[in-house]
């Protein structure tokens, strides 16, 4: 199948699954970046972005009210792109990391811009909405069940549309950005997936920095240190 | 009975897909107790009482749902064969619309996403394809439970289904929470290993920084710029290091 519209198709089923209230947890970064990846041929490729995706939101916590980031999107346009940009046999260090790290910034790009939309798409529901409660008052119950099964429907349209406008878009941008930026190309940005789940563990002691989940998470700490020190790798 | 559990547990799994500001999940919990109205009252004139205590606002955890549905199921098929009294289903839809939604959300959210995600992440960070299938694992065993379990007690415990939740998902929810805290402890660990074997003692001191100001980062902001400024630390510092 074409990368876009394999990428497409994805998106969309993840989109509906998570905003629906399926959650069956496939539209994680974790889990659509390695489905991506097996579906691109690349499936260690999609893992480790879908992965480095999800450690920046490893913490984050859904919660309403917040602003919340279209993670399924985003986590499918970030493992796309860098599968695309690498391939399946991936590529020298420094262009792997560069490629890794402007994929995640267009995945961030995308999870900002589907909370933006959904902050709008939600105040525009409400119209559709209680208009099919007004219709199952009427006796009219099919009506009311076509009205929320439309409004369903439209977050997998969101997430398959979101997927196929960018992705060539972003495609062309992270190869731009990986091959000719020379001043990251100097750094060790090949090591990036070594920091980023540094930064979803302070995700996790600032969701735990409570009196006393802190002894809990301080006591994982020393289970996992005692295992490194008797020689555990 | 079955036919009305098959017909509503299906109706579950859409519950938030005409989510709006206004609304909340109203219509979809409405869409949800169609089978339990349908079978409450089989003459369609009599309906627009019944239809009308569910259509209005509704906040709807998908991890309560099933139990809310369920009790109030019971409670309308009781009210149909004269058992009950429409005011008392009210109060207790709005009682638990708003008691067990915000717990609800805190146990899924909060605590069993984190601790299921902290352990796939620890996975795959050894193999790209156990992790996945971990968390995958993991989350749906507890997940399956209460969406057909949920709503399969409601229906049998009626309104005294609070009882059953404070023993059971809420009983446990100190313990999660701890296992939860015990992963992440774990991972951290884990994380800073992870860059001291493949990248030296300068990447793994880096790590270890980049935990307190990721930390700290994500006291002060929201989820997505916290993330923002956080990669772009990590891809400024790498490459001008």
């Amino acid at each position: 199948m074409h990368p876009l519209a394999a990428a497409a198709a994805i998106a969309a089923v993840l989109s509906f699954e998570y905003r629906t209230g399926v959650r069956v947890y496939l539209s994680m970064p974790l889990v659509s970046g390695a489905i991506v990846g097996i579906a691109l041929g690349a499936p260690a490729q999609g893992a480790l972005a879908g992965l480095m995706m999800q450690m920046l939101f490893l913490g984050a916590v859904r919660l309403r009210g917040r602003i919340e980031p279209d993670l399924p999107a985003a986590g499918v346009l970030a493992a796309a792109v860098y599968v695309a940009t690498v391939g399946a046999g991936g590529g020298e260090g420094g262009f792997e990391g560069m490629a890794l790290f402007w994929s995640l910034v267009a995945g961030l790009g995308v999870a900002w811009l589907g909370s933006a939309a959904y902050r709008l798409w939600e105040r525009y529901a409400s119209g559709p909405a209680s208009r099919g409660l007004e219709a199952a008052l009427r006796g009219r119950m099919g009506t009311a069940s076509a009205v929320h099964l439309g409004l369903s429907l439209v977050h997998a349209a969101w997430g398959a549309a979101v997927v196929a406008i960018l992705f060539y878009p972003a495609l062309a941008a992270v190869r731009l950005l990986s091959s000719r930026l020379e001043v990251f190309a100097a750094g060790s940005i090949a090591v990036l997936p070594l920091l980023l789940p540094c930064i979803g563990a302070g995700s996790l002691l600032r969701l735990n920095w409570d009196r006393s989940y802190i002894v809990w998470f301080a006591a994982g700490c020393l289970v996992a240190a005692v295992w490194f020190v008797f020689g555990g790798r | 009975m079955i036919r009305l559990f098959i017909d509503t547990v299906w109706r579950l799994l859409l519950v938030q897909g005409s989510r709006s500001a206004r609304l909340h999940d109203g219509l979809g919990f409405l869409h949800v107790m169609m089978p339990a109205i349908r079978r409450a009252t089989p003459d369609v004139k009599g309906r627009a009482a019944l239809v009308r205590r569910y259509a209005g606002y509704f906040n709807a955890s998908t991890f309560m749902v099933p139990y809310i549905a369920g009790a109030l199921g019971r409670m309308e098929l009781d009210r149909s064969s004269g058992g009950g009294d429409p005011e008392r289903i009210e109060r207790v839809r709005e009682a638990l619309c708003s008691a067990l939604t915000a717990r609800g959300e805190y146990l899924a959210e909060v605590v069993l996403l984190p601790l299921t995600l902290t352990i796939g992440s620890l996975c795959a960070m050894y193999s790209w394809y156990i992790g996945p299938v971990a968390f995958l694992l993991l989350h749906n065993l507890y997940n399956c439970m209460v969406r057909t379990g949920g709503y399969r007690t409601g229906l049998h415990l009626g309104e005294h289904t609070g009882r059953i939740l404070a023993a059971g998902p809420f009983g446990r929810q100190r313990l999660l929470g701890g296992l939860a805290a015990f992963a992440a402890g774990l991972f951290a660990v884990f994380a800073v290993a992870h860059a001291l074997r493949f990248g030296g003692a300068r990447i793994a001191g880096s790590g270890a920084a980049l935990i307190a100001v990721s930390a700290l980062v994500g006291k002060r902001f929201s989820a997505l710029p916290a993330a923002a400024i956080l990669l772009a630390a990590a891809g400024i510092y790498l490459a001008v290091w």
